[in-house]
């Protein structure tokens, strides 16, 4: 991470995780969202509309830099777009829809498909409707980072929540600047 | 005085009883204050001693103040048991005991005391046994003491000597560290085995230890009058009583370890946790739950304390953090056990250019609002 002229942090995580939820709530521009209608049969059960492409938002900043905030597409088969997104992005924010069949597992599998841009930036996991299910838990979130080796925080948040957002990103921050 | 080491004596004790003494003193060991460790040497800076000790005033060479002393006779089930008529220690016992001796009497070194004893008697050492028990005796009548021990085996029990008095400027302003003792604080964290309904005056809070969950339907904030102030009643409940109060109230399970830590981060109010020295060097083993109210200001401390191992003294000039705040965190971490000490410093420190400081600088701000 040289000369920072990198200002973009990705939301990526599973189908109906809220990353465009959390791009919405952030960003002070009305963010740019591709949704349709999704095609993948898992999708089609959790959510009317999914992200295809990228979700897109922004935040000004003194001076006249732009943070801009990406969100990566939920269907497995735009996966390619990770590598894409990521590519210069300060940190990772990875959402995980607790209700979801087995989030433990999308929580790895976010981690493994992201694997390159982390060994060498930061990430934060955000834990959604958490107040659905506290199964599996953060103690169980800490357990499976733990058994990779990884270091990550866990969060458990409401996308639509600024406060939870922010938290978010600061956590990100900081890993940033000491961790 | 912070001491990070301490040593106790075993005072006519058996090769087996000091093997059982010892592997009790290990298992403890995460749950202690201070190091202890058992020596054979004549100096130490507690001793256990059987009762009949402090009846014959037989005490050569120790200051009564240093000494625990059990009684095989006694049935009285107020006080904290140490060892039992075998002179087998109990666990959460040895924990309370240990503890609660180095918060209200830190010890004199070993020289000190030798000069400084004086002829303390065995009536001094009951005086200040009735002073302990007294502060029991405030608790109404239908508290049931929590205990891991059947009342059967309840038979020998320590007799702790109480805190010494306040001193004027503690008086003045408050105990320089910070001992969980009081209120719901100190309850939560001694429920260790069974579910309990505790009082404090009218909010109730059931505790499933075991499970790591509590019931209430105040939120942590609106706790927060309860987190010190006594009395408190405690009540042990069955797990299908449990049930059948969740199953009533709809109340939802929270973890108990953030009743724990936001009660440690409120009550701390800037002392450092007894028995941890500034001096200490400690990490943080892993992240606190930072959407507990108030925990989302802390995240630079905890990514720092994260990634290095530093002494704590060290903490505040490195993150800016005043040094209240940084105790305040540091006991909440250390009571829900996020907190590992070290031997050694290890830091991590990253080198940030001054453009990729300014960006960090401007969005941290461009996020305040």
């Amino acid at each position: 991470m040289t000369g920072f002229i990198q200002t973009k942090i990705v939301f990526t995580g599973c189908v109906g995780a809220g990353k465009t939820t959390a791009i919405t709530t952030i960003s002070e521009k009305a963010p740019v969202s591709t949704e349709v209608k999704p095609s993948e049969a898992s999708v089609i059960k959790r959510k009317a509309t999914t992200t295809v492409a990228m979700d897109y938002g922004e935040l000004s900043l003194e001076g006249g830099g732009v943070l801009y905030l990406y969100g990566t597409p939920g269907q497995r088969r735009f996966d390619f777009m990770s590598d894409i997104l990521t590519k210069g992005a300060l940190g990772l924010i990875v959402l995980i829809d607790n209700t979801h069949e087995n989030p433990l597992d999308e929580m790895d599998y976010y981690l493994n498909l992201n694997y390159r841009f982390l060994l060498k930036n930061p990430a934060v996991i955000g834990i959604t409707h958490y107040d659905e299910t506290m199964q599996p838990s953060v103690d169980d979130y800490y357990s499976a980072l733990a058994e990779r080796g990884d270091p990550w925080p866990v969060i458990h948040v409401d996308a639509r929540s600024l406060e939870d957002v922010r938290l978010l990103l600061n956590t990100l921050l900081a890993i940033l600047e000491y961790g | 005085m912070i001491v990070s080491h301490l040593t106790i004596r075993l005072v006519d004790f058996s090769e087996s009883e000091t093997e059982y003494f010892s592997a009790i003193l290990s298992l403890a060991e995460a749950r202690l204050q201070q190091t202890w460790s058992i020596v054979t040497t004549e100096n130490a800076d507690f001793f256990v001693l059987t009762e009949k000790h402090l009846k014959e005033s037989l005490l050569p060479g120790i200051p009564v103040t240093r000494c625990f002393f059990y009684d095989s006779g006694s049935t009285a089930d107020n006080n904290h048991i140490l060892v039992d008529h075998t002179k087998i220690p109990r666990l959460r016992s040895l924990v309370e005991v240990l503890n609660k001796a180095v918060g209200s009497q830190p010890p004199e070194t070993a020289e000190t005391a030798e000069t400084a004893e004086t002829a303390e008697t065995a009536e001094t050492a009951e005086t200040a046994e009735t002073a302990e028990v007294g502060h029991i005796d405030k608790v109404p009548e239908d508290v049931n003491e929590i205990s891991d021990v059947p009342p059967s085996q309840q038979a020998a029990y320590i007799r702790i000597e109480a805190s010494p008095p306040a001193t004027s400027e503690e008086e003045a302003i408050g105990p320089a560290v910070f001992s969980p003792e009081h209120g719901l604080l100190k309850a939560v964290l001694d429920c260790k085995s069974v579910p309990v309904l505790i009082r404090v005056n009218d909010v109730g809070v059931y505790l499933d230890p075991v499970k790591g969950s509590y019931y209430c339907p105040l939120t942590l904030e609106q706790l927060i009058p309860c987190f010190d102030r006594d009395p408190i009643r405690i009540k042990p409940i069955t797990q299908p009583e449990l049930r059948q109060v969740v199953s009533n109230t709809k109340l939802s399970p929270k973890p108990l370890s953030n009743l724990i830590w936001y009660a440690a981060f409120k009550a701390s109010q800037g002392r450092l946790l007894l028995g941890t020295s500034p001096e200490d060097v400690v990490h943080l083993i892993r992240w606190p739950d930072l959407g507990l109210p108030g925990c989302g200001n802390y995240v630079k401390l905890a990514a720092f304390m994260h990634s290095n191992t530093v002494k704590l003294s060290d903490i505040p000039s490195a993150t800016q953090y005043p040094v209240e705040a940084v105790y305040d965190f540091y006991n909440a971490c250390h009571l829900v056990g996020l907190i590992e000490k070290a031997a050694a410093i290890e830091l991590h420190e990253k080198q940030i250019d001054l453009e990729h400081q300014n960006l960090l600088r401007k969005i941290r701000n461009r996020l305040k609002f």
